[in-house]
């Protein structure tokens, strides 16, 4: 119903299910599909996280711990500000990347750049504790940096497109993690015999 | 096991389907000894609520034993008798602390459509479409209970199930309702609709000290027993209700209004029938008649308080009433974790019993003869009570 044809694109893509990890931290993407789209490369979202500012700040900082949170990615490495990134993700397969923290703030500001991979990315989460015990508020932001012509062309409009939505989900996946100790599903629970037709979910036709 | 599940307008089945499993570590699986058709059910039966698909399991007034428990699980164990609310809720968000446990931002699993119709998702709901979260409901023989340490209750053996299902919902939701009429000293509540929720607003107004209720519908056995519970009655079918409200409030009208009919009102007269046309294309998805007599009944400043369900948009709200009568309008889903405990002690010391709104029992593998029969109001029927 909503806007079902993008959502399924979105998970056909590499991003999609890679957790916050693969994009806020500097992934390097991979967009096998997407062709000639343009806009600005930079996307953005923001959650209120019912939590302390310097628990959600050293949770993210701690590259290796927020690992658990992001359940595509498979290792990560970290020595200071520097870290390694390996995620297996439908679609796009295997990928690795390197990223760094180019300036910290604590409990405030996180920026990093992505290196290594076909995308350059820098981006930033910034914590801000709003007036009146309503938690923290996580806005991530994430620039691509593609390179010159007709690829660069490519990627900066599959950026612009395609993660926005995906990337909000995977933030407030985050945050529901933190606050409630697990993500709500109904991913296996029974269910009647489904029309063909209508079985979306293809979980039985 | 047996379930009853949705398949269209209309068509509910039972069905055999796969036992519900523990999916997170915070579940518990009831097995279900009474559950009970809700009146908002009857908008999913009648096809009114999107998002549900052919063969989703419905029910969210259910009660019963649990049998499995999930390993984070700190307050239930293998055994407990427990009541399940209706609304699922997470404990620990920003409207949780807040007990405002039906706005909880944490437990619809699928938040962007409902984002996308209400701006922001409520909690998940049992048996209540996909925009509610999918979740399994309850008229069935077992179901899947998440985030168990924040809705269910633990009651005592010694009380019937009659008395107990309705903490799942209805009871709550009556009382929520006339609590949010901030009754005073004196005051006349009006009920619009003597269904099943109608039926505990108007016991839940007299306990909190209303001096007049007055129960307005038009099926005859509803109107019975909201007199028997001490409401003075108003058939709508025979009596221009604001003037029948005038009359029995020294011509001030009443302090609050309670709307316990929602998106399907059966009005009577020219708005009755535009409305019943543009639902029926989709120009309207619900009808608010009930709304717009409550609103031109109320008196000036006083309260109205909607429990019943509204799904999407309606038409023609005579807001300029509610606006230059200075009304304060108070709605939405119940916060039942707020009023399981209360409750359950005025069931206990005998204020109320809650068996009184049950006509009927009747054995799961008869859902649907039972949602027909609720439908048309057949029999006497006002709220039906299934064994599993």
């Amino acid at each position: 119903m909503v806007a079902a044809t993008r959502s399924g694109l979105l998970r056909g893509l590499a991003l999609s299910g890679a957790g916050a990890a693969t994009i806020y931290r500097g992934a390097k993407g991979h967009w096998p599909m997407m062709n000639g789209q343009s806009g600005p490369p930079e996307m953005s979202a923001t959650v209120t996280i019912n939590r302390p500012v310097e628990e959600l700040f050293d949770l993210w900082r701690d590259l290796e711990s927020f690992q658990s949170l992001a359940p595509r990615v498979d290792s990560v490495a970290a020595r200071g500000k520097e870290s390694h990134w390996e995620a297996s993700l439908p679609v796009a397969g295997n990928l690795a990347w390197d990223a760094e923290i180019t300036h910290e703030e604590r409990p405030n500001r996180i920026e990093w750049r992505a290196t290594n991979g076909p995308v350059p990315m820098r981006g930033s989460v910034t914590f801000k504790v709003p007036p009146g015990n309503r938690g923290t508020e996580v806005m991530v932001r994430v620039v691509a940096e593609p390179p010159g012509g007709k690829v660069g062309a490519k990627i900066a409009g599959a950026v612009s497109r395609l993660p926005e939505r995906q990337m909000r989900r995977d933030l407030i996946d985050f945050k529901r993690q933190l606050e409630a100790g697990e993500l709500a599903t109904v991913d296996g629970q029974p269910h009647g015999r489904r029309l063909p037709t209508l079985a979306r979910d293809g979980s039985n036709a | 096991m047996r379930a009853v599940t949705w398949h269209g307008k209309n068509d509910v089945r039972v069905e055999q389907v796969p036992d519900p499993e523990i999916l997170s570590p915070g579940d518990v699986i009831v097995r279900i000894t009474s559950t009970a058709i809700c009146g908002s059910d009857l908008h999913l039966y009648n096809g009114y609520i999107p998002s549900m698909m052919p063969g989703d399991i419905l029910g969210h007034e259910f009660m019963g034993e649990v049998v499995e428990v999930g390993s984070d699980v700190k307050r239930f164990s293998v055994g407990d008798r427990v009541v399940v609310p209706f609304t699922i809720s997470c404990g620990q968000c920003f409207y949780c602390e807040r007990k405002l446990w039906s706005l909880c931002d944490n437990t619809n699993p699928k938040p962007e459509l409902a984002e996308t119709l209400f701006g922001y998702t409520p909690a998940g709901i049992y048996g209540y479409s996909h925009l509610m979260g999918g979740y399994a409901g309850g008229q069935a023989e077992y179901a899947r209970v998440p985030f168990a340490d924040h809705g269910p209750i633990k009651v005592p053996e010694s009380m019937p199930d009659e008395q107990l299902l309705f903490l799942t919902d209805i009871f709550p939701t009556g009382y929520q309702a006339a609590e949010y009429c901030d009754i005073q000293e004196g005051d006349t509540v009006a009920v619009f609709g003597a269904g099943p929720v109608g039926q505990f607003a108007i016991k839940s107004a007299f306990l909190l000290g209303a001096e007049q209720v007055v129960a307005i519908d038009r099926v005859p056995e509803r109107l019975q027993m909201a007199a028997e519970s001490g409401a003075r009655t108003l058939d709508y079918t025979d009596a221009d209700v604001v003037e029948a409200l005038k009359d029995l409030t020294g011509g001030r009208g009443p302090d609050s209004c309670i709307d316990a009919v929602g998106m399907e009102a059966h009005g009577t007269g020219v708005m009755g029938v535009v409305d019943r046309a543009k639902q029926a294309v989709r120009i309207e998805t619900d009808r608010p008649h009930a709304l717009r007599q409550a609103i031109q009944a109320c008196r000036k400043g006083g309260t109205l308080s909607i429990p019943g369900v509204y799904g999407g948009f309606i038409d023609s709200v005579n807001m300029g009433a509610a606006f230059n009568k200075g009304l304060t309008f108070k709605m939405g889903q119940t916060h039942v974790q707020n009023y399981l405990e209360p409750l359950l002690e005025e069931i206990d010391n005998g204020r109320i019993d809650p068996s009184f709104v049950i006509t009927h029992q009747l054995p799961l593998d008869q859902a649907p003869e039972a949602y027909r029969m609720f439908r048309d109001k057949q029999d006497g029927c006002i709220k039906v009570v299934l064994k599993p």
